[in-house]
């Protein structure tokens, strides 16, 4: 046979191959919308989207008036109808306020699941495994960061003072792809009980008080959590990465409480008037992100042999009891526990940096997930229940006197922090009476408005930096790509987003807070 | 071919190509352009194969995105271009082609978490396929 010949020959033998490789196992089924979504309006701030084709139930978006005209621009709606199509969804498939395109869910979504009949779904909580936010109050004022010691604090151009302090968490708080933490040296069976026992190896290394670990959802460890469940690939992945920032919309902002709300709740936070704050948004880094990865590998051929009709691949799952969600909680719940500590380490050097720059100290007001799935216990028609609660891009807010509610804030309720953007403000809220509806579930931040291309067309880096700089905010990034792409335009203005929870009686306000410095990602 | 495409959340880009072989190709270009910006000069003296899991096209895709990601965070190796060697009963080989990552030259604007399998799968149009691939920032 000539070389011509038998490269043919290879040529076809290669293409029958990829055909049979190419055999569709999956079902890809119809979504119930493409493009416009009805919205029917239930009250002032509560829009159904009417169940149809695969959807098991309907779709519940907490929105109002002024949110909606943004909802339709992207196709986040839709994403909210794919959710309610899949097996054992309790309720509605929900979207908060801030709700936005993400893949799969919605950023914004939250969906609860019967623990027989329902699924887990690695889609339903993303890559970044609990991502989170940490609020830590400061006993120092923002007279601290005035530009003498005499002067009054005003806002507007950065004293020295805050221009040293957002300089020194930069330098602190490893920010960006590859950035990796050396100091802290993690061994292997350092890092099986970082996954398993979570802030409990943080207290252990004297990396946390005991006051911290009162004061983090869950006590900043998730049970069930297996290390042996955690791949090789993500334990590599996430080698060195344990006290970094990360990057994309990940930061750590230095504030101060410029408006309190309820006297009460803030005084039960730690919070007052004039403060200084902390809040530190990171996750899992690469170790959550591969383990996400590793998963949906698996409950894509899951979803086919349980016969799970998909209209996104990315909401491929398992049923809660098959082998294949336990492993996946297993693992996410390692990853999980990983982001607690990751928070945790960050917190420690941050202590550091307020100690030496303006001799103060931190304190964990709370640490909330973003991107988790957890059974918990809710009402649901009168009846208590456990569901797996998928909260992509939500906050846990649970209304005072739950059992799950830290000792200390019991009586006021769960603190459901709400960051903004770097130029205007974030909000600290309470959960209240209302969340029972949303299985204890609130928004997580202001939302994006802007695609990230979009901001760019808008604006450059040193605009931004000067712009927010007139304003009185210093900000730090490891990538220049980062600023402008997260310029507080590309966000909605979160005080409009915490208005809907707060007339929907899901969680109220308690304090407000003004950026001061920020370093990002 | 490939065209970086609005996403409110996060990046997409549109990747057209004649065969499976353009389209991973045209998926490490679309990595590469939301990584390293619109013109990364990704030289291609190193190689290394690589087994991915993939059901289809859309998987392989998908798994070819991440195993980029992990190779370029795990071992810094920055992949400019992909060669599907074989593929059979759902793992694929491929042969991923560039160099060692340097922080000079290959400055990353914009680290990606992951690739997802978000969409509709691959699509046939006219006598192209054509995948819009969705990245986690």
């Amino acid at each position: 046979m000539s070389r011509k010949n038998r490269q043919k020959k290879r040529l076809a033998e290669r293409k029958a191959q990829r055909k049979e490789a190419t055999k569709v196992h999956l079902e890809q089924a119809p979504p119930p919308y493409r493009g416009h979504v009805p919205l029917e309006k239930v009250d002032e701030v509560r829009f159904r989207v009417p169940q149809r084709g695969l959807m098991r139930t309907h779709g519940m978006v907490y929105s109002d008036e002024a949110l909606l005209p943004d909802l339709q621009s992207d196709r986040c709606l839709e994403q909210v109808a794919n959710v309610a199509t899949l097996p054992g969804i309790v309720g509605a498939s929900m979207a908060m306020p801030d709700i936005h395109m993400g893949y799969g869910f919605p950023i914004g979504g939250v969906a609860a699941f019967d623990m027989q009949e329902g699924i887990v779904s690695p889609g339903g909580v993303g890559y970044d495994i609990n991502c989170g936010v940490r609020l830590l109050s400061c006993d120092a004022d923002v007279g601290a960061l005035a530009a003498s010691k005499k002067g009054k604090f005003r806002q507007g151009e950065p004293s020295a003072k805050l221009s040293k302090l957002t300089e020194a968490l930069f330098e602190a708080i490893p920010a960006g792809m590859g950035r990796r933490r050396k100091e802290v040296g993690i061994s292997s069976d350092d890092l099986d009980e970082v996954l398993e026992k979570g802030l409990g190896w943080a207290f252990r290394k004297g990396y946390a008080t005991r006051d911290d670990l009162l004061r983090v959802e869950e006590g900043g460890c998730l049970e069930g959590a297996q290390s042996d469940a955690v791949s090789q690939r993500a334990r590599q992945r996430g080698k060195g990465q344990l006290g970094t920032l990360g990057s994309g919309n990940h930061f750590a902002e230095v504030g101060y409480v410029d408006t309190i709300y309820d006297a009460e709740a803030a005084e039960a936070y730690g919070l007052r008037e004039g403060g200084l704050t902390l809040m530190i948004h990171s996750g899992s880094r690469g170790l959550g992100h591969q383990v996400c990865t590793d998963h949906i590998q698996t409950m894509l051929q899951a979803s086919a042999n349980y016969g799970i009709k998909l209209v996104d691949r990315q909401l491929c799952c398992a049923p809660i009891p098959s082998p294949e969600a336990q492993a996946y909680l297993a693992a996410m719940n390692g990853a999980a526990n990983f982001a607690f500590v990751n928070r945790q380490l960050m917190t420690h050097f941050a202590r550091q940096v307020f100690g030496d720059v303006l001799g103060a100290e931190l304190k964990t007001v709370y640490d909330v997930c973003h991107n988790i799935a957890k059974a918990e216990t809710h009402a649901f028609e009168g009846v208590q229940k456990e569901v797996m609660v998928h909260r992509k891009g939500a906050t846990r807010a649970l209304p005072a006197g739950h059992s799950l509610v830290p000792k200390a804030y019991r009586n006021v309720g769960q603190p459901v922090v709400i960051p903004g953007d770097m130029g205007r403000y974030s909000f600290v809220l309470r959960g209240a009476a209302t969340s029972a509806e949303t299985f204890g579930s609130a928004c997580h931040g202001a939302g994006r408005v802007l695609s990230r291309s979009a901001a760019k067309r808008l604006s450059t880096t040193g605009k931004v930096q000067q712009a927010l700089r007139a304003k009185g905010v210093v900000v730090k990034g490891a990538s220049k790509a980062t600023i402008v792409e997260e310029m507080p335009e590309a966000y909605k203005d979160v005080a409009e987003v915490v208005s809907v929870v707060h007339t929907g009686g899901i969680a109220e306000r308690v304090a407000r807070i003004r950026p001061l410095g920020c370093v990002k990602g | 071919m490939f065209r970086l495409i609005d996403h409110t959340g996060d990046f997409a880009a549109v990747l057209i190509g004649q065969n499976i072989d353009a389209l991973l190709q045209s998926s490490v270009d679309a990595l590469l352009a939301v990584l390293c910006g619109p013109k990364p000069a990704v030289e291609l003296p190193e190689h290394v194969e690589v087994n991915l899991d993939a059901i289809d096209e859309a998987a392989l895709i998908v798994a070819l995105g991440n195993e980029v990601l992990f190779l370029l965070e795990v071992e810094g190796f920055l992949t400019g271009a992909a060669e599907l060697l074989e593929w059979e009963e759902g793992r694929a080989t491929v042969k991923l082609s560039g160099e060692g990552f340097e922080q000079e030259r290959h400055r990353i604007e914009r680290p990606i978490k992951a690739v997802t399998h978000h969409g509709v799968g691959l699509e046939e149009v006219g006598d192209a396929l054509r995948y819009e691939m969705v990245f986690d920032l």
